[in-house]
């Protein structure tokens, strides 16, 4: 037997309560490596069964109407996955096709094998040990199941939960709009940052996205003019989804913002991206965002939708409010949180 | 519109969902206050005295589900009503441990909004 199936295999029921034979069988199967329980008669079975024995092995002479019954009722209990295995022992004489046509009326939901003694050891080991690998890909076949139910309602979760998103982010752009061309425009771009960070994290692997990566993708399409006038510095570190999609899609807003009113407005200003992680017993991590070289800031007469997002999200990532300032030298923001807010757990 | 009393509290940790339904919230004539988790919704609640409806989401990190959330509310701000949402399941509003309304995801804004009206009337 397969030594590293051997704890996760079931264990063997006998029923035979006459003669040696339980003792024989027990030897004969334990020797090879099964876990085997004998019963001694009707009541000890019932109090057996419902710890659910893999395979059941029963003699001929153990099979009396309150027996037979009890093991009918087990196989009722039984879930749906599962086809019992059962080892009947017949003796030579017995009327095989009688016993054989009852057994099967008696319990639907099994699977019967008759051998007939004496029993060959080798056969009748090598049949037990078949049935209990057979039950174990049985029962890892339902385990994939359940996993690929598990899996399809999360992604039922997470399509509606895009789905409101796509949805609040549109009504937002929309409000912000003056223009269905700017509408259509700021709305690509919006989409365009989310879907990029969500290969991102699916190509990552599904739960984290490395923060140097989500940057620089989100910031490639505004580097296209082949001058480098983002410059990005920091430790290599992993975000979970949620903090990394949320931290994309507030450096769209803040570059989109800078190409059209900051420092990337004009061919001389420039941004810079930093981070860094304090040496502290409890890390935390700056980012900041900061633009030189654009035309003079002044602060905004009202908070636009992109200002209002980066201010509650970053907030929301980090636990901490951002400080976001209107210096008339380059607009500035800077957060500060504790390093496990937004890294994955190993 | 005439800027009437009902203060609802929003609690849903998607920043651009809060924001949205916030501000629609708002352009109805509502106060609205925003919490982005079930801790900080309890933390709002207990320096608010003022709050008819509580909105929340279910599906939340944290200490506290939205369900977990509603039920406190029931136990310990009973006057307050309750909204509830969810993208991961369906339920009727009979299913909900808590009397209140359930809304599925993405929702309506209108629905919501008729929903805070009429549960801010009944008070």
């Amino acid at each position: 037997m397969d030594a590293s199936n051997h704890g996760e295999l079931d264990w063997v029921l006998v029923l035979a309560p006459y003669r040696k034979d339980a003792a024989y069988i027990e030897m004969l199967l334990v020797e090879h490596g099964m876990v085997v329980r004998a019963c001694a008669d009707t009541e000890d079975l019932v109090r057996k069964l419902p710890q659910s024995p893999g395979v059941i092995i029963a003699t001929h002479e153990s099979l009396n109407p309150p027996t037979i019954e009890a093991i009918a009722n087990h196989l009722t209990t039984q879930p749906n996955w599962s086809d019992l295995p059962i080892f009947v022992l017949l003796d030579r004489t017995a009327q095989q096709s009688r016993i054989r046509a009852e057994l099967d009326r008696r319990w639907p939901r099994s699977r019967q094998l008759f051998f007939q003694r004496p029993v060959a050891s080798l056969e009748l080991v090598s049949g037990v040990q078949s049935a209990l690998l057979v039950r174990l890909r049985q029962r890892e076949v339902r385990d994939s199941i359940e996993r690929e139910r598990e899996l399809r309602l999360e992604l039922n979760h997470r399509v509606k939960n895009i789905l409101a998103s796509v949805t609040s982010i549109f009504r937002m752009t929309r409000r912000g709009a003056d223009t269905i061309d700017a509408l259509t425009a700021d709305f690509e771009g919006r989409l365009g940052a989310l879907a990029n960070v969500h290969s991102a994290v699916f190509e990552a692997g599904g739960v984290a996205v490395a923060l140097r990566g989500m940057v620089n993708l989100t910031l490639e399409p505004y580097r296209a003019d082949g001058r480098n006038r983002i410059y990005v510095e920091g430790p290599d570190l992993l975000l979970t989804r949620e903090a990394g999609t949320t931290l994309a899609l507030c450096l769209h807003e803040l570059v989109t913002n800078a190409i059209k009113y900051g420092a990337l407005s004009t061919p001389e200003g420039s941004v810079s991206v930093v981070w860094e992680i304090s040496a502290t017993d409890t890390p935390a991590l700056t980012l900041e965002w900061a633009e030189t070289g654009g035309p003079a800031v002044a602060p905004p007469t009202r908070a636009g939708y992109g200002t209002r997002y980066v201010r509650s999200a970053l907030a929301a990532v980090f636990g901490e409010k951002p400080i976001v300032t209107f210096d008339p030298a380059g607009l500035r923001c800077v957060v500060s949180g504790p390093l496990s807010k937004v890294s994955p757990r190993d | 519109m005439k800027k009437n009393s009902i203060t609802v509290l929003v609690v849903e940790d998607e920043v651009i969902v809060r924001m949205d339904i916030a501000h629609a919230l708002e352009a109805a004539g509502f106060s609205v206050l925003e919490a982005g988790d079930a801790d900080e919704a309890i933390a709002i609640l207990s320096e608010s005295a003022d709050i008819r409806v509580l909105f929340t989401d279910i599906d939340m990190p944290g200490s506290m589900d939205g369900l977990k959330l509603a039920a406190a509310v029931r136990d310990r701000w009973p006057p307050i009503k309750i909204i509830v949402t969810s993208g991961h399941r369906y339920m009727s509003d009979d299913a909900l441990p808590v009397e209140g309304r359930f809304f599925g995801k993405p929702y309506h804004h209108k629905h919501i909004i008729e929903a805070v009206r009429e549960m801010g009337m009944v008070n």
